[in-house]
């Protein structure tokens, strides 16, 4: 297989292996000198090289994102180290964004403790007596139980 | 009570009640029964279970405290109860919904807790925010949720819901950032 001189049938299966660099040297090398002598198959290479290259980026993009996210919400929660803290405050004090995504961190905090803290304000269940209770029947009911079954 | 338990702390009252002592281990309860509750209703159990399922927990604390090690690991060992009784009972619920029944209207039970705030527009408000904030965290996947529950709700550490949640705290860490950005996005008509 694949001996001689690749078609262009050849070169739209290895396009993606191609592109990804998971070919061998061999095959690399035929590869990239096929696209040279054919246009048709180099237009097709820069069509998904393009592609591919940008979903690439946007994933980085968001994972960037979202590591960032992530650290601030830590920072939030006083879950960072001294000197990661330290790094995060001079960030903080040259970007904007980063301060603005930083106030809502806490205003969503705000509003979620708030609300939890008044909506069970007043709560009365008084389960208390009634767990300790079944707790000493049932050991009541133990010791019967070890008493007339040794 | 014979003495004053009041201000002792939740260690205190931990190893006194692992040494037997009951008025110590009621303590405990009483002071945990509406975490437990609270958590509960978050984490979305049913209106017609939700008192049950707290006194069964409560009871399992009352039962185990003596197995506790370690006191300081309370609130992990407490929160690892809640969710496995929690999606014990789901579990149990879902087989016998799937044997039972196909055409079951059954009643749903309306379940309000009263609020108290004073003022009665800011009543209203609360109750808008109080109603997003609830679902918001209902449409959170499992882990997310039971995260920022235990973050928000009861102040846990990351030290303590990775230990609750048998994971570590980098995991914990994505988990309280992803459910934060989910809940921005749902509640960004309430929040500024
Ligand atoms: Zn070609």
């Amino acid at each position: 297989m694949l001996k001689g001189n690749l078609t262009c049938e050849d070169i739209s299966r290895l396009i993606i292996p191609y592109i990804d660099d998971k070919l061998t040297t061999n095959k690399r090398n035929r590869v990239a000198m096929h696209l040279r002598n054919c246009p048709f198959c180099m237009e097709k290479y820069r069509i998904i090289k393009t592609l591919l290259d940008s979903i690439k980026n946007k994933h980085l993009e968001r994972a960037k994102k979202f590591r960032q996210y992530r650290l601030l919400s830590a920072y939030c929660d006083n879950e960072v180290s001294s000197h990661t803290k330290e790094k995060i405050e001079s960030s903080l004090a040259l970007s904007c964004e980063l301060v603005q995504r930083t106030l809502k961190i806490n205003s969503l905090r705000k509003a979620l403790n708030q609300t939890f803290e008044n909506k069970f304000a007043n709560l009365e269940l008084g389960l208390e007596k009634k767990v300790i209770e079944r707790l000493k029947n049932e050991n009541i009911f133990y010791k019967i139980r070890k008493f007339f079954l040794p | 009570m014979k003495y004053n338990l009041k201000n002792n702390n939740l260690d205190e009252l931990i190893s006194l009640a692992q040494k037997g002592d009951m008025e110590a281990l009621e303590e405990i309860i009483r002071r945990q029964q509406k975490n437990v509750f609270a958590t509960l209703y978050y984490l979305d159990a049913k209106p017609d279970e939700i008192m049950d399922l707290t006194q069964e927990i409560l009871f399992k604390v009352a039962k185990n405290i003596k197995k506790l090690k370690n006191p300081r690991t309370f609130k992990s060992w407490l929160n690892q109860i809640i969710i496995n009784q929690f999606y014990d009972t789901l579990r149990k619920k879902q087989k016998t919904i799937k044997k039972v029944c196909l055409d079951n209207d059954e009643e749903k039970i309306k379940f309000e807790i009263p609020d108290f705030a004073s003022n009665p527009y800011q009543r209203i408000i609360d109750k808008e925010l109080e109603k997003a904030i609830k679902n918001s965290i209902h449409k959170l996947p499992d882990p997310f949720k039971a995260a920022i529950i235990m973050r928000e709700l009861q102040g846990l550490s990351y030290e303590e819901i990775a230990r609750a949640t048998n994971s570590n705290i980098g995991t914990v860490k994505s988990r309280i950032a992803r459910a934060r950005l989910k809940l921005q996005e749902y509640l960004k008509p309430y929040i500024s």
